[in-house]
């Protein structure tokens, strides 16, 4: 009896198991000794983030466990989801072929942790991450690329915390009513570091809030720029060190819209010019500022405003 | 007001409900890895695989670590003897919060309780509600640690002294970070970003004081408050202090705000110092009784609504 018992239990859990996995998980793994047909977990990781981001649910999340890279052509993220290589390792993300690494589909909530996201060297790809609406977190990561690091047109809500920024034409990007906060990281040789526009569409504003970051090299440091009618743009600046570019902290209208940036306890070192306001665009600074030892400290007009 | 009462009466259910982990064991360390089963003895040759198996096996003021990257809960874990839980450096290890209850209680007083290089997170496919609740007037530390996607708030602290230090909170479902009743909550350089609010110091106990101090730490994109304080009766305190601290991106309305002290009886107060306060919907709201109290050396503008800001500032001098 108690042989057939178990035959039977034996029956049924077998029955459940393609049920299992064929489940979507609230987390799924991926390793570099993982294969996409593997069902994902801990035990049996997949090897693929796309095949990792299909096993799992919405607002679920995806780890890393050991140290590769884990895509190979652009990611599409078409749901909320948290991607992090767990400490001591970590994921690599490649833009390649002219294509970013990374696409967040319209409206998701997406989180990276400790994740590399650079250019294949071979057969360069373009941006980082390109997203429109939604939020992003990316924390304790790095990215290198040839184009954006991070590129928003539209309102999403990004988030960078100490991160790294090497190279490429601009480091985080955003336009078109997006919000970001950047805090703790660090870019160098990035063209045009941090960089927010009024600019995507009519009506907009888009906000950047830096604080406690280190920029060096490049042409220009921080930029709020008006570029559309009607649009407009602001960039708060505090705890902040830009060094040995052309242009540090830059708030300028070139095609229209406003532009304001507010400056507290940061630094503008051995650049060309370290405080750069043309065309309309306020450039606010709260006396706290060090700017020494530029070609030119400032050019244009700078508006003092007082503390609270 | 009305947001909180339900996360009060969950709180007061998933106590009936918690088990908490007997103390019997000797071991001064208990060892848990993926690979662990629970009948083995918990140690690093034959680690176990879950929480409640190595709190088991675990003398009072004894560690846990945990060796390798796996999830360590089945359902929720009540902690109830001073102890120390880590994952080694080079992995994490998480718990997470399901099935309407918080991953990690402490319901015990006067233990010390750490946790150290965990992700708290929330099943997306059968939602918990807290994060970590501190419910009895015991301390509880954690460091390095990652909350994500909770339901209620990743960090509720009902009781005692909680200290958290270089973590992450994102997206939680109430606020990152509340302390109710005169409990004390420190932070230092840590992330809240998004979800419904960030750090909030309520008190509805007469008499006392919460206490939340927050340091050298990013609070932005939050759906609603930054920093938020309130009091319920006439002699209860509340005090948020912000030094070397971001709030931006907070609200979309004009019932939010980035710094809001709001009660018609007792004393909430946020004192900010060396901190920038900017970028969010409406970026100070100062009501009734609160009380929001500057060093004069923060930068406070750029409200995304011109002029909506509510009450004044009170200023006072560096010493």
């Amino acid at each position: 009896m108690q042989r057939s018992l178990t035959c039977v239990l034996s029956i049924i859990v077998s029955s459940l198991l393609p049920l299992v996995a064929n489940a979507q998980a609230f987390r799924a793994y991926v390793a570099s000794y993982g294969a996409d047909t593997n069902p994902c977990t801990v035990a049996a990781p997949c090897r693929l983030l796309p095949a990792a981001l299909n096993a799992i649910v919405n607002g679920g999340e995806v780890w890393m466990l050991d140290s590769a890279n884990y895509n190979s052509a652009t990611v599409t993220i078409s749901k909320d989801a948290s991607i992090m290589a767990v400490p001591g390792q970590i994921g690599s993300i490649v833009a390649a072929g002219g294509s970013p690494a990374i696409v967040i589909s319209p409206g998701f909530i997406v989180a990276l942790k400790n994740v590399s996201i650079t250019n294949n060297a071979n057969n360069p790809g373009n941006d980082g991450i390109q997203m429109t609406t939604g939020r992003l977190t990316v924390q304790d990561s790095v990215i290198a690329v040839v184009s954006n690091g991070i590129s928003v047109n539209g309102t999403a809500v990004i988030s960078v915390h100490n991160s790294s920024f090497r190279g490429g034409f601009r480091g985080v990007f955003v336009q078109g009513g997006a919000s970001a906060d950047i805090s703790g990281s660090k870019l160098a040789n990035v063209s045009y570091s941090l960089v927010a526009f009024a600019a995507g569409s009519a009506g907009t504003t888009t906000n950047m809030n830096i604080t406690g970051c280190a920029i060096t090299g490049g042409v220009t440091g921080v930029i709020s720029a008006g570029e559309l009618s009607g649009a407009n743009v602001r960039v708060t600046v505090h705890d902040t060190t830009v060094a040995n570019v052309s242009y540090g902290f830059l708030a300028g209208v070139d095609t229209g819209g406003t532009a304001v940036m507010s400056i507290a306890n940061s630094a503008a070192t051995l650049s060309g010019i370290g405080l750069y306001q043309y065309g309309g665009a306020v450039l606010e600074s709260l006396g706290t500022n060090l700017v020494r030892s530029n070609g030119t400290n400032i050019s244009g007009t700078v508006t003092p405003v007082s503390g609270s | 007001m009305k947001r909180y009462l339900p996360h009060a009466l969950a709180a007061l259910s998933m106590a009936a409900f918690a088990t908490p982990a007997a103390h019997a064991g000797t071991l001064f360390r208990a060892y848990l890895a993926s690979y662990g089963v629970d009948t083995n003895a918990c140690t690093v040759a034959a680690p176990c695989r879950l929480l409640p198996a190595a709190l088991n096996a675990v003398a009072d003021k004894g560690e846990i670590w945990i060796l390798d990257s796996a999830n360590y809960n089945a359902g929720q874990v009540d902690i109830a003897q001073n102890v120390s839980i880590l994952a080694i450096p080079g992995v994490t290890a998480s718990f997470v919060a399901a099935g309407s209850f918080p991953a990690i209680t402490i319901s015990t007083p006067s233990i010390k309780v750490s946790m150290r290089n965990v992700v708290i997170a929330n099943n997306a496919s059968n939602p918990g509600t807290y994060g970590v609740q501190l419910n009895a007037n015991s301390e509880l530390s954690m460091e390095e640690c990652v909350f994500s996607n909770t339901v209620f708030d990743a960090l509720n602290v009902n009781a005692g002294k909680a200290n958290v230090r270089n973590s992450m909170f994102r997206n939680s479902g109430n606020f990152a970070v509340s302390a109710y009743n005169g409990s004390q909550v420190t932070i230092s350089g840590s992330q809240m970003q998004g979800g419904y609010g960030g750090v909030d110091a309520e008190n509805n106990a007469a008499s006392s004081t919460t206490l939340v101090s927050v340091s050298d730490s990013i609070i932005s994109g939050q759906s609603q408050f930054g920093v938020h304080a309130l009091t319920g009766t006439s002699t209860s305190t509340s005090k948020i202090m912000l030094a070397r601290s971001t709030v931006t991106g907070v609200g979309s309305a004009a019932t939010h705000a980035g710094l809001y002290a709001n009660s018609l009886t007792g004393a909430p107060t946020i004192v900010v110092a060396s901190s920038a306060v900017s970028g969010n919907y409406i970026n100070f709201q100062q009501l009734n009784n609160g009380v929001i109290r500057t060093m004069g050396n923060n930068y406070i503008g750029d409200p995304v609504l011109v002029g909506g800001d509510v009450g004044s500032l009170t200023s006072f001098a560096p010493r």
